[in-house]
């Protein structure tokens, strides 16, 4: 099993990650009521795999990570050659295969590692800035630095004529955005959310930043107690219902898209101060729901000790986006912009993608035990 | 220039006719160096006349090329394939060397056509009456040229895939006496100009002003 990973790692550098994948895989018609969840966790028994389809089917999904548009075929594609079973097939061929375990044995977490970063080196051309303390995405004891630091090694490897970058960890983020990208001590920036700047476009972030395509979707979910009643397939399922969300997380997500939840009263938002505070509130049945993403979710009622007590709902309830960012002013602000976008570009194209992914999906299921 | 102390004392002379600054200006001297100017790729067209008679200077700074479309009429560009059958437009005097390195001698092979009348109104008129599928143009002069002609409704900017990223350098003849000394003088200054961060302050106040201004 450790041979096989190793190799896999070095094959995918070593071919410029484009092995084919043209006759692996299946498709899927959606039907109304599905989500990425939900067809991650019938082709992959393993919601964390969501965005491997999500990625495999951006242009057909027109950027629609919640509600799923009807009829579109989708894409499941084979994730290190391993084909996807839906689990009916899955029940006849490997009976033994119990509920919630994916079908690919997992390795052990220790084998698994990180792709080599040819690029990386010091006080290279381009300078990138992130921090610790983001686990999975980006923490410097983490496998690769997290999942999102990986992601860009590998975006700049595909990138048209790459260039060697460096990395640089400072935990302090409040210093990242300003002064340290926006006078250009650094030249990039991540992992950093993106305001809606068409809404805001006076945002400071709007004004002094350019931002990369998005390169990891975040999904926020809606958590209830494991025996709850309480369903969320469409938006009015949830009028009137009590949401709980640290203080100090955003909220436009409640009002955009028609939704104006709060200005029109149609849930109650509760504050707590951290979110384990909400989901004590959720256990002690002063809330309906807790929501927080799919990665924040898992880890509390884990350190929580309450692993089980809880189900996430399969519809999103929003996603954000983080992105790579560079300043305006900088001399190569669109240049590097593009380069990056380009190996990013190239990179969601290759199996490599959601073999970071996935890697780092296990990993960090594994820090919840 | 400033930054450095072999120059003594140096003079710009604005000439607003383009074509005459390489040849002769530069080439007979009568000049020492010119700004600003974009690097062919000289490995893969070694005759081309820049390649054979200039000396590059590092960037001193960095522009993407895209293609301006019409609203009505979006044209695909996810890859070189994508141009080929395509006109583009590009006023006269502007380098032509993107559409033929890389390999791709879209000219040379007539996979592309190209317009070249006087003007960055003349191309988008030609762009509005559906005579050309893209104006293809540096980001800056074609933004500049949009909010001039009042058209950032009816234009789209392709910003999936730019043409080419292009860097804009400092020159010098081949021929000029002092060539290389004159070069290696404006590298340095270049390079001081950064580590004392006066580098970043010009181009500071210039992006500033650019991004506000779109």
């Amino acid at each position: 099993m450790l041979r096989r990973w190793i190799l896999s790692g070095v094959l995918a550098s070593i071919a410029g990650t484009s092995m084919a994948q043209e006759d692996c895989g299946q498709t899927y018609v959606l039907k109304k009521g599905d989500t990425l969840l939900s067809v991650a966790q019938e082709y992959y028994q393993d919601r964390g795999k969501w965005s491997v389809i999500y990625y495999a089917n951006e242009e057909a999904l027109g950027g629609n990570l919640v509600d799923l548009p009807e009829g579109v075929t989708l894409d499941v594609p084979c994730i290190d050659g391993q084909k996807p079973i839906v689990a009916a097939m899955q029940a006849e061929e490997q009976p033994v295969v119990k509920d919630e375990e994916p079908v690919a044995k997992t390795e052990p977490v220790q084998t698994l590692q990180a792709d080599p970063t040819p690029l990386l080196q010091d006080n290279a051309d381009i300078k990138l800035l992130t921090g610790s303390n983001y686990a999975p995405f980006t923490q410097q004891d983490w496998l690769g630095g997290g999942m999102f630091t990986e992601l860009v090694n590998a975006s700049f490897e595909s990138a048209p004529s790459p260039l060697p970058f460096s990395v640089t960890w400072e935990n302090d983020w409040s210093k990242h955005l300003f002064p340290l990208l926006d006078e250009k001590k650094f030249d990039m920036g991540f992992p950093w959310i993106r305001p809606n700047c068409d809404a805001d476009p006076k945002n400071e972030r709007c004004v002094n930043f350019h931002f990369s395509e998005p390169v990891f979707e975040v999904l926020e979910l809606l958590f209830a107690k494991a025996d709850s009643k309480l369903g969320f397939y469409d938006d009015s399922d949830i009028h009137g219902a009590s949401i709980c969300r640290p203080t100090g997380y955003f909220i436009h997500d409640l009002e955009e898209n028609g939704r104006l939840w709060l200005t029109n009263n149609l849930i109650d938002l509760v504050r707590a101060d951290s979110p384990a505070d909400c989901f004590k509130m959720l256990t002690d049945g002063k809330v309906d729901f807790v929501s927080a993403n799919e990665f924040l979710g898992p880890s509390t009622i884990a350190e929580m000790g309450k692993t089980g007590a809880f189900k996430a709902m399969e519809r999103a309830l929003s996603t954000s986006s983080l992105h790579v960012v560079i300043s305006k002013n900088h001399w190569r602000g669109t240049t590097n912009l593009y380069r990056f976008n380009a190996g990013l570009e190239k990179l969601k194209k290759t199996p490599r993608y959601s073999q970071i992914v996935d890697r780092h999906w296990k990993v960090f299921r594994d820090s919840l035990k | 220039m400033k930054n450095n102390a072999e120059v003594k004392d140096f003079g710009i002379y604005v000439v607003n006719n383009w074509s005459s600054h390489l040849d002769p200006l530069l080439t007979d001297a009568v000049m020492d160096l010119a700004y600003p100017w974009y690097k062919p790729d000289c490995k893969a067209m070694p005759d081309n006349w820049r390649c054979e008679n200039l000396y590059f200077s590092e960037p001193m700074f960095e522009i993407l090329v895209l293609l301006f479309t019409s609203k009505d009429r979006p044209i695909a560009f996810n890859s070189d394939k994508d141009m080929e059958g395509k006109t583009l437009c590009r006023p006269k005097g502007y380098f032509t060397h993107d559409l033929e390195g890389n390999g791709r001698l879209w000219l040379t092979k007539g996979l592309v056509k190209l317009v070249q009348p006087i003007t960055m109104a003349d191309c988008f008129e030609m762009l509005e009456e559906g005579k050309i599928d893209a104006v293809a143009i540096n980001e800056f002069t074609g933004r500049t040229a949009l909010k001039d002609l009042n058209l950032e409704g009816k234009v789209d900017i392709v910003q999936s895939r730019p043409l080419s990223i292009e860097g804009l350098h400092v020159v010098v003849g081949k021929s000029h006496p002092q060539a290389e000394e004159m070069l290696n003088l404006i590298n340095a200054g270049l390079s001081g100009l950064k580590d004392s961060g006066d580098y970043q302050k010009i181009i500071d106040s210039h992006m500033t002003r650019i991004w506000e201004s779109f």
